[in-house]
Parts: C-alpha cells; sequence; structure tokens
C-alpha cells in the first residue's frame, strides 16, 4: 500500500478557490493559484496564519470542497475517488464524532466503512485505544470526552485503516504535552514506515520537530517553500554546545575565537524544555499509580502501525511511545547545536582546538537539530565575574 | 454465561417481579381482571412494549452487523434514535396512548364501538407518532450531520454520497420496521384484550368478530345504466336551454355535480319506490360457501318513528320484509347461495310495507355514495390483514424518511423538516384536498382574483393529485372496518410510493448530494 514512487502522493496545480455569496460574487479567494507537490514519505508542513488557506487546501484535498480553479490529484486520482479515500487517514481541526457512540462504537464505525474485517477491525480498535491511552474509558460516549481525549479518539480513527497518506489538520490542538510529543513521535514513527503525512498547523515548534517540507501560506498563496534546513539555516553564525565548561575555559574560549577575530554573540547554560519537565511529572504520577479519569499515557505505536518498519538505528521506531518514558527524565545537557552546511576554515581551526580534548564528543552528523535557545546573560555574566580579577 | 446475559436476565427478572406487583396491586384494590384497568393494562403495556423494544433492537444489531459499509452508517442512525432518546420517547408515549385510550371510553358504548375507536385511534397515533419520527430524525440526521462537520470524517472515509445516503435510509427504515412491530403488537394485543370484555349483548360480542376482528372483501353495486352519460345528456340540455348554471359554475364543475346527483339519484328510493342493486364478483364466495354480508347504511328525508322503517327486498325473486334502523350502519347477512352462477347478488330494495302498504312511511331513503351500500364476505384473518396493513405504513414512512433525507441535503434542519412536514400533510390529505380544491373560487367575481385563485387551485390539485395514492393507500379505516387488505395493495403502495416515489426522491437526493460542497467558508 506505499505510494509509486514515481506519482506525488499530492499533486495541486494552480488550485485556486474563490467562495462565491449568495448572488454567485466573488466573496473571498481562500486559496489563489497554489502549486504544490508532496512526494511519497514526506512530513510535509503546511503553515500560515489563521485563514490562510491550509484548512480550505485540506478540504479540496479531501474532496469535501471543488476547487474553482486547477486540479489536484491524490495518488493520481481525482479526489473524490473512493479507492483513493481507502489510502487516506484525516484527522480534521476539530474533532467531529457521534457524541452518542463509545470509543470503541467510533472506531468500529469508521472501521466499517473501510470495509475492515470483523476480527481484523477488533485487533486495530484494542491497539489503537492503547496507543491513545483511551482502553480504561472505551464504553463512555465520546460526547462526555474533554477536548483532548476527542483528539485522541479522533487521531485513532485517522490511523484506523493504517494509511498511506495521514492528513492532520492542527493535531495537537487541545492536547496536553504528553498527547503532543506522542503525535510528533507517531509522525517520525509513521515516515520512517513509509508514509506520507501532510501536517496543518500554526504552532511552529511542532512542524519543526517534524516536518521534512514546509510551505508557508498567506491569503492563499505560497510564501515559501523548502525543506526545514533550507528555510531555518543560519549561515552567519556559529553555536557550540558543551559539557558544562568551567568559567576560566570558557575565558580561554573566548579569547581563542577573539584572537581569530570572530565576535562571541553570548554564553550561556542551556534550560531543559518546559516539554520535558512536564513529561517527567507524568511519567512520576504514573509510576505512583496515581488514579485519574481521565485518558492515560498512551501506549505503544499499535502493533499494525508499527509492522513493516524499516529496522531503525537504535531501534528507535519501534520504541516511539516508550521514548515518552525517557524524554520524561532529566534531560542530558544538550549534545550539540544545529547542524553546519558549511564552516568556513577559520571555524573548522577553533572547533579542532576545542575538540581535541573530548575525542568522545559525537560527530555532527548524527545529532539533533535544535532550535536556538534563549540567551542568559547571567551565566556570561558569572563567567565574566570569576574571570575578572577585578 | 456472559457477564451480559446475567445482566440483561437479571434486568428481565427485575421488570417481571415489577409488572407483577403493579398487577397484584390492582387486582387486591378490587379492579378484577388487572388487564381490565388502566393501570393494569399500562403496566402490561410497559412490560411488553419495552421487552420487545429490547429483543427487536438486539436482532437489529445484529442484522446491522453484517459487512456492507452502509449498514455501518445505518447502525449510527439507529444508534443516534436510540441513545438520543428519540425512539424511546416515542414508544413511551404509545404506550401512554394506548393505556389512557380504554380508559377514556364509556363502558356503555357497543364494544363493537370500543374496539373500533381504540384501533382507529391506535393505529392514527401510530401512524402520526412514526410519521414525525421520521420526519424530523432524517432531517436531522443529515443536516446536523453537515451543520456539525460530523461528516467531514465521514466523507473522507472510502464511501461513496450514494451509499452513504442509502446507509441513512436503510437506518430510518430498520427503525421504523423496529418501532411499527412494537406498536403494532402493541394495538394489536390491547385490541385482542379489549375484545376479550363483555359486550353489551351477545350480538355485540359476535359483531366485534364478523365486523371488526375479520378481514372482509368488500363489493360495490354496478349501476345498470351509465351515469355519467345520463349527466352528459343533462349538461348538453342545459347548455341547450341557456341555463344560468353555467354562467355561475365552470362547466367541467356543474358536470362533476350532475354525475353526483345522478349516482344519489340512483341510490335514493323514493316512497313506493324501487331500485335493483347488482354486486358483482362473489364467485369465491359462492364456491367457498361464505356467508355474505349486506352492510348498508340508510338516510331517511324526514326522520320516521323510533328511526325505524320498513321496507321490501327482493332477492331471486322472492320478497321478504324488512325492518330497519336508518341513520346507523346495518349488516345483512345472505346466505352464499343467493350469488348466481355468475358471481352475481342482485338485490331490489322497495321503499313500502308491502304487507301494509298504507303504513308505509313516506319518505325518501337513500343510501349515501361511498359505502352506503356494499356486499362483504370474509376472505382472510384480523392478524394478515393487520400485517399487510403494517406494510403499508412502513412504506409510506419510506418515502418521508428519503423525502427528508432529500430536503436535508441541501437545507438546514428547521426548514428542510418544515418542507417534509408540509408534504407529508398534503399527501396525508390529498383525498380531502382534491375534493375541496374542486370548486375553489368558483364564486369569485373580480376577474384578477379568479385568476389567482384558478393558479392555488390548479397548483394544489396538481400537488394532492401527485400525492393522491398516500391517502388512497390507507390501511387504518380498512383495518378498523374489518376490510381486507389485499396483498395487492401492498405490491401497489410498495411500486408507487415506494419505487417512483421514493426512487424520485433518492435520485434528486443523490444528484444534489453528490453536487453539493460539505465544507463552507472558513476564511
Amino acid at each position: 500500500m506505499v505510494a509509486n514512487a514515481q506519482t506525488p502522493v499530492i499533486e495541486c496545480r494552480g488550485l485556486t478557490k474563490v467562495f462565491k455569496d449568495f448572488w454567485l460574487r466573488p466573496r473571498v479567494t481562500a486559496v489563489d493559484g497554489l502549486d504544490l507537490v508532496i512526494e511519497p514519505h514526506q512530513v510535509f508542513g503546511l503553515l500560515g496564519p489563521n485563514g490562510s488557506g491550509k484548512s480550505t487546501t485540506i478540504k479540496m484535498i479531501l474532496g469535501l470542497l471543488f476547487p474553482t480553479k486547477g486540479r489536484i490529484a491524490i495518488f493520481g486520482k481525482l479526489p473524490t475517488d473512493v479507492e483513493t479515500k481507502a489510502r487516506i487517514g484525516y484527522l480534521p481541526e476539530e474533532s467531529y464524532l457521534y457524541r452518542f457512540l463509545n470509543a470503541r462504537e467510533t472506531l468500529d464505525f469508521y472501521g466499517r466503512i473501510f470495509n475492515l474485517p470483523r476480527s481484523e477491525r477488533n485487533k486495530r480498535i484494542d491497539m489503537l485505544l492503547e496507543m491513545v491511552g483511551l482502553e480504561g474509558v472505551q464504553r463512555r460516549p465520546v460526547g462526555e470526552y474533554s477536548k483532548g481525549m476527542q483528539r485522541r479518539i479522533g487521531l485513532a480513527q485517522a490511523l484506523i485503516n493504517d494509511p498511506d497518506l495521514l492528513i492532520l489538520d492542527e493535531p495537537t490542538t487541545g492536547l496536553d504535552p504528553l498527547g503532543t510529543r506522542q503525535i510528533k513521535d507517531l509522525i517520525l514513527h509513521l515516515k520512517q514506515r513509509g508514509k506520507t503525512v501532510l501536517l496543518c498547523s500554526h504552532l511552529l515548534a511542532d512542524v519543526e520537530d517534524v516536518c521534512d517540507r514546509v510551505t508557508v501560506l498567506y491569503g492563499g498563496r505560497i510564501r515559501a517553500l523548502g525543506t526545514i534546513e533550507e528555510l531555518l539555516s543560519v549561515s552567519d553564525s556559529t553555536q557550540i554546545e558543551t559539557e558544562r565548561l568551567e568559567p576560566a575555559l570558557v575565558a580561554k574560549v573566548r579569547e581563542l575565537i577573539e584572537k581569530e577575530h570572530r565576535k562571541v554573540h553570548k554564553v550561556e547554560a542551556p534550560r531543559r524544555k518546559l516539554e520535558a519537565l512536564f513529561l517527567e511529572i507524568v511519567q512520576k504520577a504514573l509510576s505512583e499509580g496515581a488514579a485519574t479519569s481521565g485518558a492515560k499515557t498512551g501506549g505503544a505505536v499499535a502493533e499494525f502501525l508499527a509492522a513493516g518498519a524499516a529496522p531503525a538505528p537504535a531501534d528507535e521506531g519501534r520504541q516511539v511511545i516508550a521514548g515518552l518514558v525517557e524524554a520524561a527524565k532529566p534531560a542530558p545537557p544538550p549534545e550539540v547545536s544545529k547542524p553546519e552546511p558549511a564552516a568556513p576554515a577559520a571555524d573548522a581551526r577553533v572547533l579542532d582546538a576545542l575538540t581535541a580534548p573530548k575525542p568522545e564528543a559525537k560527530p555532527a552528523s548524527e545529532e539533533k537539530p535544535s532550535p536556538p535557545k534563549a540567551v542568559d546573560r547571567s551565566v556570561i555574566d558569572d563567567l565574566l565575574k570569576k574571570d575578572d580579577p577585578s | 454465561m456472559t457477564s451480559a446475559a446475567v445482566r440483561w436476565g437479571g434486568r428481565f427478572a427485575l421488570s417481571l417481579a415489577a409488572w407483577a406487583a403493579v398487577e397484584g396491586l390492582v387486582w387486591l384494590g378490587g379492579a378484577g381482571d388487572p388487564l381490565a384497568s388502566a393501570p393494569g393494562r399500562a403496566a402490561a403495556g410497559v412490560f411488553a412494549g419495552a421487552w420487545l423494544f429490547i429483543a427487536g433492537f438486539a436482532l437489529l444489531r445484529l442484522l446491522l452487523g453484517l459487512e456492507w459499509s452502509p449498514l455501518g452508517v445505518a447502525r449510527a442512525v439507529v444508534e443516534e434514535a436510540v441513545r438520543m432518546r428519540l425512539a424511546v420517547a416515542f414508544i413511551g408515549l404509545l404506550i401512554f396512548i394506548l393505556a389512557a385510550l380504554p380508559a377514556m371510553q364509556d363502558a356503555e358504548t357497543p364494544l363493537r364501538y370500543r374496539v373500533q375507536t381504540f384501533l382507529s385511534f391506535g393505529l392514527g397515533a401510530t401512524a402520526t407518532l412514526l410519521s414525525l419520527l421520521t420526519v424530523f430524525l432524517s432531517c436531522a440526521s443529515l443536516s446536523n450531520e453537515i451543520q456539525d462537520h460530523r461528516i467531514f470524517t465521514v466523507m473522507s472515509k472510502p464511501i461513496g454520497r450514494g451509499p452513504y445516503l442509502l446507509g441513512k435510509w436503510l437506518g430510518l427504515m430498520l427503525l421504523n420496521a423496529l418501532l411499527l412491530a412494537v406498536a403494532g403488537t402493541l394495538v394489536a394485543g390491547f385490541t385482542w384484550q379489549l375484545a376479550r370484555e363483555t359486550g353489551v349483548d351477545t350480538g355485540d360480542a359476535l359483531s366485534v368478530r364478523r365486523e371488526v376482528l375479520t378481514a372482509r372483501e368488500s363489493r360495490a353495486p354496478e349501476p345498470a345504466d351509465d351515469l355519467e352519460k345520463r349527466a352528459l345528456a343533462r349538461l348538453n340540455q342545459l347548455k341547450k336551454d341557456g341555463s344560468p348554471l353555467l354562467v355561475e359554475m365552470r362547466e367541467d364543475a356543474l358536470y362533476a355535480q350532475l354525475v353526483g346527483q345522478e349516482k344519489k339519484q340512483w341510490l335514493s328510493l323514493a316512497p313506493h319506490g324501487q331500485e335493483t342493486y347488482v354486486f358483482d364478483g362473489l364467485g369465491d364466495a359462492k364456491r367457498e360457501g361464505r356467508e355474505i354480508q349486506v352492510r348498508y347504511l340508510l338516510r331517511a328525508s324526514q326522520a320516521p318513528p323510533e328511526n325505524t322503517v320498513t321496507i321490501a327486498l327482493e332477492i331471486n325473486g322472492r320478497t321478504g320484509t324488512l325492518r330497519t334502523k336508518v341513520n346507523d350502519y346495518q349488516l345483512m347477512s345472505v346466505p352464499p347461495e343467493a350469488v348466481d352462477e355468475d358471481g352475481r347478488l342482485t338485490l331490489r330494495f322497495i321503499n313500502e310495507n308491502r304487507r301494509h302498504p298504507k303504513q308505509t312511511f313516506e319518505t325518501t331513503l337513500t343510501f349515501p355514495p361511498g359505502d352506503g351500500l356494499e356486499a362483504m364476505y370474509e376472505r382472510g384473518g384480523f392478524a394478515g390483514n393487520f400485517a399487510r396493513g403494517l406494510a403499508i405504513l412502513w412504506l409510506k414512512l419510506g418515502f418521508l424518511a428519503m423525502f427528508g433525507l432529500a430536503a436535508a441535503t441541501f437545507l438546514s434542519f428547521p426548514v428542510a423538516a418544515l418542507m417534509t412536514l408540509a408534504v407529508f400533510v398534503v399527501a396525508a390529505a390529498s383525498g380531502f384536498l382534491i375534493d375541496a380544491l374542486a370548486y375553489f373560487g368558483d364564486n369569485e367575481r373580480s376577474e384578477t382574483l379568479k385568476s389567482a385563485t384558478s393558479a392555488v387551485r390548479w397548483t394544489g390539485l396538481l400537488l394532492a393529485e401527485i400525492l393522491g395514492p398516500y391517502s388512497r393507500y390507507a390501511p387504518a379505516p380498512k383495518i378498523v372496518d374489518g376490510r381486507y387488505i389485499p396483498f395487492g395493495d401492498v405490491l401497489g403502495c410498495a411500486a408507487s410510493i415506494g419505487l417512483v416515489w421514493t426512487g424520485l426522491s433518492a435520485a434528486v437526493a443523490w444528484l444534489i448530494f453528490r453536487a453539493r460542497e460539505l465544507a463552507r467558508v472558513q476564511v
């Protein structure tokens, strides 16, 4: 069920959507001549402020809206093609579910629409309920769920068919950090399995963490399109991250850099992310067996979603959710800063000098991209004070 | 034994005990047969209705569990109706009405009338409540799904818009089948229970069996002369004479009135006058040796003493005296031997007291057109007739369900419900509307208003004619009168209302639904 590598998963050409009023006069141009190609195995981010045309584009891709101009092909076919829809999973911007059905019945309802055999359906439902942490409340009507729990069951319904293309419209809205992290890990996991994900969000951090390529829409038009690397790399500065350095050593580094006629903008001690702290607290409560009537921590990725995943280095794929536990532990000092696209010769010499006594440091190519940290001037001040004989 | 079976077994035992307790209390209260009292009947109705519904719902779920995606949609419709308490409210209201009805009737009224009243109101309430439920549920089920965007999730799945609509309709049809089965069982059960009660006399109890809890084929007399020809001749004469009637009335309306007069004339007996009525198509009754029941109603132009007249009746050349009530339906038994070899029964009524001609009460007697005079014979049992009647109701509900869905494909819930309700009312009253609109605006003098009233009349007539079969296939009056509902009626209803109307509504619904955008501007 993996898309043919030759065929783009989604291809929009000159896509335009003009909403008209009662008298058929053009009122709003929601999408204006959009050209978009999403290749297989990509996690593609659709970014933009409210009203930029993201959701309209998604609805046209799903055949819920018809383009005014232009064309769309999903797996090379029309969006209204029923067979194509069997390969799509969709989580709308809000969980539009039958309030009177419980979680299990909800998944069964959608599973039946995919014509999944009963035994397979039940197996998947069990796995998905466990994955999204709702197995304990599966008999409660969805209408009684909190918003976050509804998002979880919404996510589960989007995955019931093990889709080749997963369309997520604001997937983390209403979710706690645990759920947010789980969705991000799940996206990475699906990508590893060769799936294609279209992520629509205005939470930039989420997109940055998981997307290969992004496009930024404004006024229904593409304002930027490219890989995260292409769009976010800062070519005129270098960030080095090491074990904690003594103030004297920091001064030496500073001196060394300044000797090369380079400016040091900031020296800071990294801080943990609030997300990591939150996950640690929840994990601790879980290990203490604290009771909750809400959703539990999600379980491992459902087996049917994990099956067929390429063996990942460090077994990353099968342990996505288990990774939550590790994420909840006090974060080790961040390993590396952003990868450098092309370091100038002078920078290379500085790096060599710095890394020489620490041969165990990991090469930059294995490092995870990390957004720039906020400047903590107090660390620099401390360093300067201690090194300053006055 | 699974825990669910234990749980349901416990609930059944508990409700059984509660029912027995209520019946026991009624019995201790000195009401005699608990089922003859309103509280006892209500308790039995609640118990039977609730468990019939639960068992039927379980069966329905099994059926809806079959692997076919439209059935998944159908199941959601059924679950919505049940869990949103709509279906439960319907059954509750019906049980209340059925239990209360006998208590509201006078015990001095002949049992036959009480049973007929109960049947009439019970079936009427069932049909009306189910129609309303179908109208609102069909409109709400689709328009709310579009309104609150649930359809986004469903339509992003591999189900076409046609199969989705089919699933919705199947859900409504199966829910209606369940509710109709439960309601029908309750109405029939209460009817049989009521029929067991003591009548005002032995004839009363017998007439319940002969005239209500039966299914009788009916034959109306055919006039020997062509009444329409006679009416046309009269019209031509009026034209020739330059009658002012032709100025006051439209020609077609005048002709219709003349035909009515001719028929009335044929069905009238002047003092000392006589008329022969031939009933055809009674060969089956003769072959099967079934008794012929001549059912008639005589209206007298002047009320005779004790509302009774003495007239003569001739069958096969033998004349007898008949002392009969006027202004009330009467039943007269005729042996099957009276039917000739061609299956015809010939009756000659003479408005004269043959024994004492001078004592003849001088009044014109008239059999009202319609069901004023007919020959009947038993063709089948009450249960089968009742079931065929329910099948017709179900087919009609199927049309309403599809029309409601079609309206909801492009209208919001209140507008769609209002439109479907309007069609239901026009369809149900189409017979009356056709009669009422025939003369609408005839007395209008102003030419402008005449054109306007004419447009209203023809639009109304067209609509009423199109929707006519809805009121023509009305099983309740037939069941109440113990008239046979032929299987052909069920097939006819299935063809005209089921296939043509529902099919047309489905085609319109599909065309609109597949062409419409399900999302709206949100920028």
